[in-house]
């Protein structure tokens, strides 16, 4: 259908344009060094993100390789850090002989015996506990890195999805809230107020203890409290666009107004939406962890994060620090990244934002 | 010059000190903390750890211990020396010193009040009284004759003080007698519990429902101010006798010499003032310690140990303050409590429960597939021991070549259930050998603590095939479910009351089912050797009789044994000659601080 409306002789250059501006937007942002170093690191964590979704990578998180606490294993114990070697331990110990209950004492001492030549069957391999891992381990002997790999897999995902629907719910609000005015407008103004009259940290904290924990209820939450920002600002584009000629065109043909609301006037506003869905990632990642670092976040069975960090501070009184440089450096370098790109194309596709 | 001026000025203080006759420096102020409230300062009425503590210092009964002999060992302090006992070991006698005052107090209308024998009568006879309402009674009740029928009576009326009891009584001013219905072994360490200390009848009257907060002992202490769970500050008692520290530590104890160089010599209490605080939370209390605001850290918190503490991860017993808390100067005094903890299988438990080869094989198997080292490690943090022996270091009768643990192995577990025909279901899950299913009703507390355990066990059960519901009840509802044995497994824990064998022998006593016999274990093999070690004190004859205690219980598995914790006291460098005690809850009056 599309294509017939492309096709169109009143649209006749539209496409061209339209490519135009989208091929224009992409050779801006290749000209931002920053941008494309940004987009490559972006890139690199998607790619870790998609392979933990599918338990490629991360899945043995829950793996107790290593001893509690497991020091990374480039970290030089100190001297200061270990014991002087032990004395022979005095007396009393050694000097007497062990009394223990024998195996004639014992009243099932002879099907012990019996048993311990079948025990071969249920003999397993266990491989023994490391005392050391590539960046440490947590308080069961967890890998860092895998943890962190697996949390950061769950970050984006939740980040991602969050802003997915979040820039729906916004979209449909504001497109329906711009372009049809009147009282629908004055409804959902009314309940944008309503909305924005909470401190968003609040709101997405009462939605949380609300709902439960969960990667879902978490993604629900945020869509539920975030969508404010995308309703106004699709909401003005909208009310700008309606009365534009190319819209009044469609309208002569006989467009419906689902047809001029997602056909006509939603491509054209795809490059802010695009710029509105990397800050709304970004912007979720970190109130992802912060949900997850106050216990709203993710359940006991899964890892983010926010749910790393939360770890944290019992650890940090121990000398434990790795779990949580681990994830500074995994979230600082991701939500670093991210925003950085945003402003690539922010400065790429919305040449106007920046004037 | 200077050097030499400071020089003159300690000499002149020092001449001061001798001549203004052993009162303590007042500006001396030890800052100390507990980390949970206490109930209050009478001797009767209190049984937590904080209240006694602080009463240590405040009363003084009959009997004590040496501070520095390890394991404590009993000696007299009010009495003049340690009690005659009878032949038949039912009567003691015992003479008190003369010239013990109680502190001042406005009862006693200015003047000075010695210390007899009828205020321990009296003591002894409040703790029966049921208007006390003491949580201790059952030291009293049931062993001295004449006084369980004074305390019937007394539930209608009044009790009776002054009406004659022929098992308690003050044969004159300074001898106190006590006749026992039965043997009680125990009742020297009873006689030097906080409890049991002697107190003045006109202060308990006039001070009535409010005793908690007018504590009058003889102790070198006196309580200045109660904040009740916030704050209680005690001064040193200037009516307190003269007291000279001369301790004698075991030859190579290290922490005793010690002592014995930092204290001996000097006058009793050496401390002016004592400031306790408070502290729920762990991170503040340690957070002031570290500044230097708090002299005396009650106990490292758990979840700092690690922090704190260098720990060899193979030996729990070796350890060591880490390099920057050590070059601070900080002091640590670490000894294992005199305590253990245990993992009871009810013996009346109609799967887990009995003394047939199949019942033991499966508590056996279940012993079997419990790495208790590990929980040790992950859990405990590395600050507890395995224990292997019912009773535990630091206690007299304890056997350190004795082995009570079962070997870690699971293999070995689930071949052994084969053999007595507990086969694996369809569902996975083991039968008993008539095919019946097997749930094992564990019962735990809700705390966070208990659901990690919990983790632990359902692994363990898991990997030998076992059935099990974990069943987190509040700690009342756990101590009831444990004395009506309505349960399959549960953990416990037993702390000293007093330092003997005895204490912790009994545990196992049928006689003592539904109360401390929480394994509700009835055999006859055990109580016969019990009753043979209750005729006995200490002695090598006792031990072997422990020693085949041990071995019985081995091997009908009524327990899995669990560890034995140990206790890190802190301490500033200016703090001298502070240990921990295995009974005592604190050693302020033993101790010194340099200002």
């Amino acid at each position: 259908m599309t294509s017939t409306v492309q096709a169109a002789p009143a649209m006749n250059s539209t496409p061209e344009v339209h490519r135009g501006f989208w091929a224009l937007g992409w050779r801006r942002l290749k000209r931002d060094k920053i941008a494309m170093v940004s987009l490559m690191v972006v890139g690199a964590f998607l790619a870790i993100a998609i392979a933990g979704w599918f338990n490629i990578i991360g899945d043995g998180w829950r793996k107790e390789v290593a001893v509690p606490y497991a020091p990374p294993s480039w970290l030089a114990q100190s001297a200061d850090e270990t014991l002087p070697p032990a004395e022979e331990e005095a007396g009393a110990r050694s000097d007497a002989p062990i009394v223990t209950m024998t195996e004639a004492e014992d009243p099932i001492g002879k099907e012990l015996a019996i048993a311990r030549q079948n025990m071969g069957k249920y003999a397993s391999v266990e491989t023994p506990l490391r005392e050391s891992l590539p960046f440490g381990g947590d308080l069961r002997g967890r890998d860092v890195i895998v943890k962190t790999i697996k949390g950061t897999s769950t970050s984006v995902f939740v980040g991602i999805f969050g802003a997915l629907f979040t820039l729906l719910l916004g979209t449909v609000l504001g497109a329906i809230s711009g372009y049809f005015g009147g009282k629908v407008d004055d409804f959902l103004n009314w309940f944008y107020s309503v909305f924005t009259s909470v401190p968003d940290m609040l709101l997405l904290l009462s939605f949380a203890a609300v709902a439960g924990r969960g990667i879902k209820t978490i993604i629900i939450v945020m869509a539920l409290t975030s969508w404010t920002g995308t309703y106004r600002l699709v909401r003005a584009e909208y009310l700008k666009l309606k009365n534009r000629e190319f819209v009044q065109a469609a309208s002569a043909i006989g467009a419906s107004d689902t047809r001029r609301i997602f056909v006509h006037i939603l491509p054209n506003i795809s490059h802010l939406l695009l710029v509105q869905f990397s800050l709304l990632t970004v912007a979720l990642i970190k109130y992802e962890a912060i949900l997850s670092f106050l216990g709203f976040g993710v359940g006991v069975t899964q890892v983010s994060l926010g749910s790393m960090l939360a770890e944290a501070p019992a650890e940090l009184v121990q000398g434990v620090w790795w779990q949580m440089v681990a994830v500074t450096i995994a979230m600082s370098l991701l939500v670093t990244a991210f925003s950085l790109l945003v402003d690539g194309l922010r400065d790429a596709f919305d040449p106007k934002a920046n004037k | 010059m200077r050097l030499r001026a400071l020089a003159l000025m300690a000499m002149l203080t020092a001449a001061c000190a001798t001549t203004a006759l052993a009162a303590p420096d007042p500006d001396k102020v030890l800052h100390s903390s507990f980390n949970a409230p206490e109930t209050g300062y009478d001797p009767a009425k209190t049984s937590d750890i904080y209240s006694h503590g602080v009463m240590e210092n405040i009363f003084e009964p009959l009997l004590t211990y040496d501070y520095v002999a390890r394991p404590a060992k009993l000696i007299p302090l009010v009495a003049k020396s340690m009690p005659e006992v009878s032949a038949d070991g039912l009567t003691y006698t015992i003479h008190l010193q003369k010239g013990i005052y109680f502190a001042d107090d406005p009862v006693f209308k200015g003047k000075k009040r010695e210390l007899t024998a009828a205020d321990q009568v009296y003591a002894l006879k409040r703790i029966a009284d049921p208007a006390t309402g003491s949580p201790s009674n059952y030291l009293v009740l049931g062993h001295f004759v004449g006084v369980d029928e004074l305390a019937e009576k007394a539930k209608n009326s009044k009790f009776d003080y002054d009406a004659p009891c022929e098992g308690i009584k003050a044969l004159d001013r300074y001898t106190l007698q006590l006749k026992l219905k039965q043997l009680y072994p125990a009742l020297p360490y009873v006689l030097a519990m906080p409890h049991t200390s002697p107190v003045a009848r006109e202060v308990m009257e006039a001070y009535g429902q409010n005793s908690l907060a007018h504590p009058v002992g003889t102790g070198p202490y006196i309580l200045k101010e109660w904040k009740p769970g916030v704050k209680t500050t005690l001064v040193y008692n200037p009516n307190f006798r003269h007291v000279v520290f001369d301790f004698h530590p075991t030859p190579g104890d290290k922490a005793g010499e010690q002592v014995a160089r930092e204290m001996n010599g000097k006058t009793m209490p050496q401390i002016g003032k004592i400031e306790v605080s408070i502290f729920t939370e762990e991170q503040p209390m340690w957070l002031a310690f570290k500044s230097g605001q708090l002299d005396e850290l009650y106990s490292i918190p758990q979840p700092l140990l690690r922090g704190v503490l260098n720990m060899d991860p193979k030996n729990p017993r070796r350890a060591a303050l880490k390099a920057e808390y050590r070059k601070a100067g900080l002091k640590i005094s670490r000894v294992l409590d005199p305590e253990m903890t245990y993992w009871d299988f009810n013996m009346q438990d109609p799967v887990l429960g009995g003394f047939s080869k199949e019942k033991i094989a499966l508590r056996r198997a279940i012993a079997m597939s419990f790495d208790t080292d590990q929980t040790i490690r992950d859990i405990r943090r590395n600050n507890a021991v395995r224990m292997e022996y019912t009773i535990p270091e630091g206690v007299v009768g304890h056997n350190p070549n004795f082995r009570y643990q079962y070997e870690y192995n699971r293999p070995l577990a689930n071949a052994l259930l084969d053999q007595f025909g507990y086969k694996i279901g369809p569902d996975g899950y083991r039968t008993t050998p008539d095919g019946k299913p097997i749930s094992i009703d564990f019962l735990g507390d809700a705390s966070a603590v208990g659901r990690q355990w919990n983790e632990y066990w359902q692994e363990a059960l898991d990997s030998i095939h076992i059935r099990v519901t974990f069943r987190p009840v509040t700690f009342n509802d756990l101590l009831k479910a444990m004395r009506s044995c309505t349960y399959g497994m549960v953990g416990a824990a037993w702390i000293a009351d007093y330092p003997d064998g005895e204490n912790f022998v009994m545990l196992n006593y049928s006689k003592n089912i539904g109360a401390e016999n929480t394994a509700c274990y009835n055999s006859p093999r055990y109580d016969k050797l019990y009753l043979e070690s209750q005729k006995l004190q200490d002695s090598p004859e006792r031990n072997h009789l422990y020693d085949e205690m041990n071995k019985v219980m081995m091997e009908e598995t009524p327990w899995l044994p669990g560890e034995t914790r140990f206790r890190n006291r802190m301490m500033q460098p200016r703090v001298l000659g502070d240990e921990v005690h295995p009974i005592f809850q604190v050693s302020w009056r033993f101790m010194d601080i340099q200002k």
